[in-house]
């Protein structure tokens, strides 16, 4: 899976940006020039539940009059969008007043199987809409946005403020004693019980206290279906982030292991190993072989057996890797052997890497000799440096320079392809 | 505002350092970066950090114009692009000296349009719009205003000045001149052409 062409519109510190990636998009710029920005927007237009993730106001551009994000792109030719804007206090409430009920109503059902009439479900509906007070629906408009694909369809997404959870409590005891006009006289002690149970589950569960999507959640399942079977993977800080689902019982696991083993001991990452293992690593000393706990070696050692694991993944072929600032905690002789994995990796894999990067370590060996001629000849082909800039504190400016280009603007004009 | 000047070779940054210097800029405001300094090859990122240290916030930094030869015409097109957005950014001001050589002015300015538009092209398309000012026998002053594509708005301004010719034509010298006579030619175009008068709104 290839990216062709990407286009973000108000996205987070992006004003507006169109670019033709290559395999290996390095992306270089100042801080708070938009270079994260284009990760999480890649990253969100696949993985659209990210979006509840954040303070839902944090995603727009502060400094554009216009509301609505936009980002769209070309994957193997093609076309993915999805838009983001701000709703109307009407598609707020009533998503809102829609996901409740539904919530209660399953709530409910678990003890009970109760057939509820489906005009008697609307009318609850109503009874939430007209009991948010002004402050309620205010809380809740602020932090919506409706998220929609190219064919139109909406999601509302909406987290709920800790504050809001007393008028949460008011608003459910109101449906409650609606419900309980319904039970028959003779059940109505013990059903009122499962009413209030019910209740009480749905304001505590997660979704309403980390947000939650609602009215077309078919477009959240297809696409979720749809990234996963594009695979893009986000690494946002490689220490803290890389997963190391490590497991003895899955052969395939200790092969990886041993691979990665094979790759760090080849390339030195750290002198005298012995043994690679996520418990405990086995040095070759003086007084023999000795171990230490993989969790108490350096975070350069760490970050880089962490990536190693996740490119040495099977399920990375054909992928799309997300990195973001790939130099930290690692020297650059680290750097370099990683560069070279990572060429052959999107080489032999046909990964597309986006990675943004401080780095002048990462620029000068992506566009060094110190490559061989497969890899450079790779490179030049199939690199691309996005530099980031910003008019004015807001405008997004970028270049995008091919490998001769970068070569040029290092060499000749004696410019920093980091900026300045 | 401080002024970066890009010109395109040694003798333009010996015109431009006399000119300010009979236009009573004091030297130590003054620092001349040129390309083809061999020492400043050998540094890692040279310009970028002469360009840094010259916009540097710091009441200790004495520099109010920065002199840039770019060694040669194609270099000096290329680094204006790319300086563009700090002028644009109101970092410095942007003043370019060029040659028109066998060119006349309207194809002068096409190609530095295809420069600036070509540079963003991929991502943030500009638009460059000259306005003819001044000119004399020798010189052609020409502002100009930077926009977005799809945008209406100006978002910055620069100055462009074109020798009708080039320095060298403007001050008669030839290739079999010494330094020395180069030299008192530049001087001495400077005084007799009321060159002072032209550049004197453009510097200061």
């Amino acid at each position: 899976m290839t990216i062709n062409t990407i286009e973000i519109e108000n996205y987070k510190g992006i004003s507006k940006l169109k670019f033709s990636p290559k395999k290996i998009n390095i992306i270089v710029g100042k801080n708070n020039t938009g270079k994260t920005s284009i990760l999480e927007a890649i990253n969100l237009l696949f993985y659209n539940e990210e979006i509840q993730k954040k303070t839902m106001a944090s995603f727009f551009n502060i400094y554009s009059k216009n509301r609505t994000i936009t980002i769209s792109a070309t994957v193997n030719d093609k076309k993915i969008k999805i838009t983001i804007r701000e709703p109307s206090e009407t598609e707020v409430t009533n998503a809102f007043a829609k996901k409740l009920i539904e919530n209660f109503i399953e709530n409910f059902q678990r003890n009970k199987k109760e057939n509820i009439d489906k005009i008697f479900i609307k009318e609850l509906e109503t009874v939430v809409i007209k009991n948010l007070d002004d402050e309620f629906r205010n809380v809740l408009t602020r932090n919506s946005l409706v998220l929609s694909n190219e064919k139109g369809e909406d999601s509302v997404y909406h987290t709920l403020e800790f504050s809001m959870f007393d008028k949460l409590q008011i608003l459910m005891r109101v449906i409650t004693e609606q419900m309980e006009r319904l039970l028959p006289t003779q059940e109505k002690t013990e059903q009122s019980k499962h009413l209030r149970n019910a209740a009480e589950r749905t304001i505590f569960s997660p979704s309403f206290v980390s947000g939650f999507a609602s009215s077309a959640g078919r477009l959240n399942r297809k696409l979720i279906q749809q990234s996963y079977n594009s695979n893009v993977i986000y690494i946002r800080s490689i220490i803290d982030e890389i997963n190391i689902s490590f497991s003895r019982r899955r052969p395939e696991d200790s092969e990886r292991l041993h691979k990665i083993e094979k790759i760090a001991k080849e390339h030195n990452f750290i002198g005298n190993l012995e043994k690679l293992d996520f418990d405990n690593v086995l040095f070759t000393t003086p007084h023999g072989i000795r171990g230490h706990a993989f969790s108490f070696l350096g975070d350069g050692f760490k970050s880089i057996i962490g990536l190693l694991w996740q490119l040495s993944s099977d399920k990375i072929s054909n992928s799309i890797i997300l990195l973001d600032e790939l130099e930290n905690h690692m020297h650059p002789g680290f750097i370099k052997e990683l560069i070279k994995f990572i060429i052959d990796s999107s080489k032999e894999l046909n990964v597309q890497f986006f990675i943004t990067t401080h780095s002048s370590d990462v620029l000068e060996i992506f566009l060094s000799e110190e490559l061989n001629e497969i890899e450079r000849t790779y490179v030049k082909d199939e690199l691309r440096i996005l530099k980031m800039d910003k008019i004015k504190d807001s405008m997004t400016i970028a270049e995008c320079l091919n490998y001769d280009q970068s070569r040029e603007t290092k060499d000749k004009l004696l410019l920093d392809l980091r900026g300045i | 505002m401080k002024k970066i000047i890009i010109c395109e070779g040694k003798y333009d940054g010996i015109f431009m350092q006399n000119l300010m210097a009979r236009l009573g800029v004091s030297e130590n405001k003054i620092k001349v970066f040129s390309q083809e300094d061999v020492d400043m090859k050998q540094k890692k990122h040279a310009e970028s950090t002469v360009l840094r240290q010259f916009t540097e916030k710091n009441p200790y930094n004495p520099y109010e114009f920065l002199v840039k030869l770019e060694g040669g015409k194609d270099s000096a097109t290329k680094i204006f692009c790319r300086e563009l957005v700090k002028c644009l950014n109101g970092v410095a001001d942007l003043i370019l000296l060029l040659d028109c050589d066998n060119l006349n002015v309207d194809q002068k300015i096409n190609i530095l349009e295809k420069s600036a538009s070509n540079t963003y092209s991929q991502t943030t398309p500009i638009l460059l719009n000259f306005e003819k000012k001044r000119k004399n026998e020798h010189l052609h002053h020409l502002s100009c205003g930077v926009s977005l594509q799809n945008s209406q708005t100006t978002i910055g301004l620069f100055q462009l000045t074109l020798f009708e010719k080039s320095l060298d034509t403007s001050c008669g010298i030839i290739d079999t001149d010494l330094e020395e006579d180069k030299r008192t030619k530049i001087n001495q175009f400077i005084d007799r052409e009321k060159i002072l008068d032209f550049f004197k709104p453009i510097i200061l």
